[in-house]
């Protein structure tokens, strides 16, 4: 990860996970600029806010009070200034009919949270690794998934 | 008379008679002519001529044409007319007709040529009148004694009765031929010996079948060469040869008429005809067309022979008899019957086969119908050529002649033993049925008595009788339990006081009537009302009763109190009502459990995986702070939560299974085993895994959980296979009927996907083999065998999502068959 200009923009309402998120970042040497928000609201807040210097990525949860990532995912690739931006969606669950509609919406790869943090560091590499390899273009649906 | 001239000094006039005296009388001197005495040589010669001539003669003479005749002359001058003309001018006397002589006279005169005429019709005044007479006259020059014509003789004779009778010839010729023509028999005339048709009337043609044209004046054996070879034509030679008449009746011959050859019949003659030099010129053929009569006899004689022939083959004894009842003819049967022979039978014979006990009736009635004329009809004995009687209806008919007088007698004689043998067995069977009808009515009634008991004795149901007008006729014992009036308090009164008084608004009562007479019954649940006001469920039969002409005439009412019954009904329909409600609530409970199951599953999952998160960090970062104890036991707490995170995992697929919205997509099987080896790819490779696919089918399936049934299908295998063995799945798919479906809740109408799938895994024991699908059932120890005991149990939810189901087989240590049936179409 040697390009320190790219800023990801992780949405989690889960302290926790944003903390994970973020020694798993530290760990994998991602010299990346992390910024957080808390909640759906939040994230189409910030964007507003920065449309002038808008996230490289975007991490996504999806079980979140007051916007859901879904709703959030739908939102954003309808906007036109912000449709381009790439979405991982970054989740516990992993039920195939919810992972086949956030393809379909646009979204470019589904991380699952694993519960063993080495594992846990490995797939967010992977994702990012993944979305610079392939510049933002979205896999076939059967790579969608990140798979350790 | 001053002059006088002696006869003898004119000899011209000594012989001339009547007329010559008259000349000599007549004073000339006063004439043109100038006395006798100076007439000159050629004119006294003339007159010589003239008066001595027997034939009537006549001379006119001279410038003044005037008048000299002879006394053959005389008569045709009549007796009251011209005469006497001697000496008169032509001109005046015959004034009359001097339009038509007067040009002749002149012609002769000037020509000196002879003019004649025959049979000239000339009209004179004679005999007081004027008469259209007939002459043949000859005007010739007369000439002077200097050679110059002088006069004109006219030599004459009156043919007036020649001409008449001349006519009347002729007209009765015409008529004659007329006649002919006209006549209602063939006439025809040929002349000479080559028959040449002179005549040959209308009948004639018709007979022959020629036009007029064709035949006329024309050998007859040209024009009609079919008779060439006929025997008529040497009859017809001989009569002119020989002159004698022929004649024949019915004579055959063969005629083309319109191109057919037909045979005719004819009754004809052939007659010589002689000229007046007594010589045959002529034969005349008179003919009758007699072919229909002669048809008609023979049909008449073709028809006697069939009535004979049919007569002699009926079943029946006939004969006919004439007038007088004397029998001439018997059919084959009557001697066949009676053995006798036609001379014994003859007139009156047949009496020696007759009973003689009934003879004298049979002879007095027949003697009576012959007197009569009546037709006779008689049942009596005849006996047989056995010796035996038996029993024969005769009936005798007159045949009538064509003035109405009977000519003849047909009779015929119908054996009716069997008949009569039959009618009495009938009768004698007609009397025991009779008997026995007698005696079943008198049952019947003792058994309408005790209906009718039966009927008033029924408490459970009113049963009454209602008029056509619907006014109650009777009362049983439960209509009065029932409806409490009592029989003399209703009969006589209409039954809609049984109705409520909204019933009897809308015209039920009325209505039920209606339709009972319309179609025989009616029948009605509904509340009727007693006689205190108080009401109860009724179930009503109103039946038509009809009689033998099938018309209405009354009903019968059964009426049976069903309160108890709709009191329970009502009961039960409100369980029902209770039950389907609770049921409702049940399942919107249970949708709300696999809601909450779902639901909490997902939030649990959150939490455990955030500890085993926390440990994992533990374990990593503070390695060297824990004791080999303490790591042991983070190890273990570890693998707790692995296998809790395991089975939220698969609870929570099984929660989705029922949460999910089914959508159905067209699937190839090969596809979803594609995806699922590579998914399993390393614990495939693990057990040196090989899965089988022999049909490549597509099935219509809700996408997901196909594949998660598969899914879990091969994991199971994978997770039960021999460790000392290769892993070998085999997967096989057949559409098949319903009816061949070994399961027993699943609808036979439809076709069903039977998907096989065995391994050659550690199998299990038969009476496992439902206890597998069940919810967290482990047939192992966790140590052995991981899992939740959920697995199967999604595949047996996804099969029954789909309206269809599995089934498992095995035996311990022979590898497991799952047999999954699912509806070819979605249902």
């Amino acid at each position: 990860m040697t390009d320190e200009n790219f800023s990801i923009l992780l949405a989690d309402d889960d302290e926790d996970d944003r903390m994970f998120f973020q020694d798993a970042l530290d760990e994998l040497l991602v010299s990346a600029t992390l910024h957080v928000v808390n909640n759906g609201l939040e994230l189409m807040g910030f964007l507003e806010e920065n449309m002038h210097q808008l996230p490289h990525v975007i991490f996504l949860d999806l079980n979140m009070p007051s916007k859901s990532g879904a709703e959030c995912l739908a939102e954003i690739k309808k906007h036109e200034k912000l449709n381009a931006i790439p979405i991982i969606i970054y989740s516990t669950s992993a039920n195939p009919e919810v992972m086949e509609s956030l393809y379909n919406l646009g979204a470019l790869y589904y991380v699952r949270k694993e519960g063993d943090f080495s594992n846990l560091k490995s797939v967010i590499g992977k994702a990012l690794s993944l979305w610079q390899q392939n510049s933002s273009r979205q896999p076939h649906r059967s790579n969608f998934l990140v798979l350790l | 008379m001053e002059y006088a001239p002696n006869p003898s000094d004119f000899p011209f006039l000594a012989k001339g008679g009547e007329m010559g005296k008259l000349i000599l009388q007549n004073d000339w001197s006063k004439t043109s002519l100038g006395p006798i005495e100076s007439w000159e040589i050629s004119l006294r010669s003339t007159l010589g001529v003239i008066l001595s001539s027997p034939f009537p003669m006549f001379l006119f003479w001279g410038e003044e044409l005037l008048c000299f005749y002879n006394d053959a002359y005389r008569p045709s001058l009549g007796n009251n007319g011209k005469h006497p003309a001697i000496g008169k001018k032509g001109k005046e006397v015959w004034a009359d007709i001097w339009d038509f002589i007067g040009p002749l006279i002149e012609q002769v005169m000037n020509s000196a040529e002879p003019v004649s005429f025959q049979d000239q019709l000339v009209a004179f005044y004679r005999n007081g009148r004027t008469e259209d007479i007939y002459w043949t006259f000859c005007y010739s020059a007369a000439y002077d004694d200097s050679g110059r014509v002088n006069g004109v003789v006219v030599t004459c004779t009156e043919t007036t009765d020649t001409v008449l009778t001349k006519r009347k010839l002729e007209e009765s010729e015409r008529r004659l031929r007329s006649m002919i023509h006209q006549a209602p028999v063939s006439i025809a005339i040929f002349q000479g010996p080559q028959f040449i048709t002179e005549i040959a009337n209308n009948r004639s043609l018709q007979l022959w079948g020629r036009t007029a044209e064709e035949v006329l004046h024309r050998p007859i054996f040209e024009a009609m060469p079919e008779l060439l070879s006929q025997e008529i034509q040497g009859i017809l030679d001989q009569v002119y040869q020989t002159g004698e008449i022929f004649s024949a009746s019915e004579f055959p011959v063969e005629l083309r008429r319109q191109g057919k050859l037909e045979t005719t019949y004819v009754n004809f003659s052939f007659e010589p005809l002689f000229n007046s030099s007594g010589e045959i010129d002529r034969t005349m053929a008179v003919g009758i067309d007699v072919t229909d009569q002669v048809v008609a006899r023979q049909k008449i004689s073709e028809s006697e022979a069939l009535f004979r022939a049919m007569a002699d083959n009926i079943p029946n004894l006939a004969w006919m008899a004439n007038a007088d009842g004397w029998i001439y003819w018997y059919n084959k049967k009557w001697y066949e019957y009676t053995g006798k022979t036609p001379e014994e039978m003859e007139g009156w014979g047949w009496q020696s086969v007759h009973d003689p006990e009934v003879l004298d009736t049979v002879l007095a009635r027949w003697k009576h119908s012959l007197e009569q004329g009546e037709i006779f009809e008689m049942t009596f004995p005849i006996k047989g050529k056995d010796g035996n009687f038996r029993q024969f209806l005769t009936r005798v008919m007159p045949v009538y002649d064509e003035k109405g007088a009977i000519s003849q007698w047909f009779g015929s004689n119908t054996d009716i033993q069997e008949q009569k043998d039959f009618r009495d067995e009938l009768e004698r069977q007609v009397n025991e049925r009779t008997a026995e009808l007698l005696l079943l009515n008198d049952s019947l009634k003792k058994s309408e008595e005790r209906f009718h008991h039966i009927v008033a004795e029924v408490q459970d149901y009113a049963i009454f009788y209602l008029n056509r007008d619907g006014i109650v006729e009777n009362w049983n014992a439960g209509a009065e339990k029932i409806k409490y009036y009592k029989a003399h308090e209703i009969v006589g009164r209409s039954f809609s006081s049984f109705y409520t008084a909204e019933d009897q608004v809308r015209g039920l009562p009325q209505q039920l009537l209606a339709t009972a007479a319309s179609q025989g019954r009616s029948t009605q649940e509904g509340w009727r009302v007693k006689k205190d006001g108080s009401l109860f469920w009724a179930s009503v039969v109103i039946t038509a009763v009809h009689n033998n002409q099938g018309e209405v005439i009354g009903f019968s009412k059964v009426t049976h109190d069903l309160s108890d019954k709709k009191e329970a009904a009502d009961a039960l329909e409100a369980k029902k009502t209770e039950l389907e409600e609770k049921n409702a609530e049940l399942q919107r409970m249970n949708k709300e459990l696999q809601s909450f199951a779902y639901i909490s599953s997902h939030d649990l999952q959150e939490p455990l995986r955030k500890i085993q998160t926390f440990a994992s960090r533990i374990l990593e970062k503070e390695q060297a702070n824990l004791s080999d104890k303490g790591r042991e036991l983070f190890a273990r707490m570890q693998r707790s939560a692995e296998q809790m995170q395991a089975l939220i995992n698969d609870l929570l697929a099984y929660s989705r299974t029922n949460t999910a919205e089914h959508v159905y997509q067209k699937v190839s099987l090969a596809s979803i085993l594609e995806r699922i080896k590579q998914d399993l790819r390393e614990e495939l490779d693990e057990k040196q895994g090989e899965i089988v696919l022999k049909d490549f089918v597509e099935v219509n399936v809700i996408h997901f959980q196909f594949q998660q049934m598969f899914y879990n299908l091969i994991s199971n295998s994978i997770k039960f296979s021999r460790p000392d063995t290769p892993l070998r799945i085999t997967i096989s798919a057949e559409r098949i009927p319903g009816t061949a479906v070994p399961v027993k809740h699943l609808p036979q109408d439809r076709h069903y996907w039977h998907i096989q799938l065995s391994d050659n895994g550690i199998g299990f024991e038969q009476e496992y083999k439902d206890r597998i699908f069940e919810l967290f059932q482990r047939l192992h120890g966790k140590s052995e065998y991981k899992g939740t005991g959920i697995g199967l149990s999604i595949v047996k939810k996804i099969a029954e999502n789909h309206g269809g189901s599995i089934g498992a087989s095995g035996q311990l240590g022979q590898g497991a068959t799952f047999d999954i049936y699912l509806p070819v179409e979605r249902v």
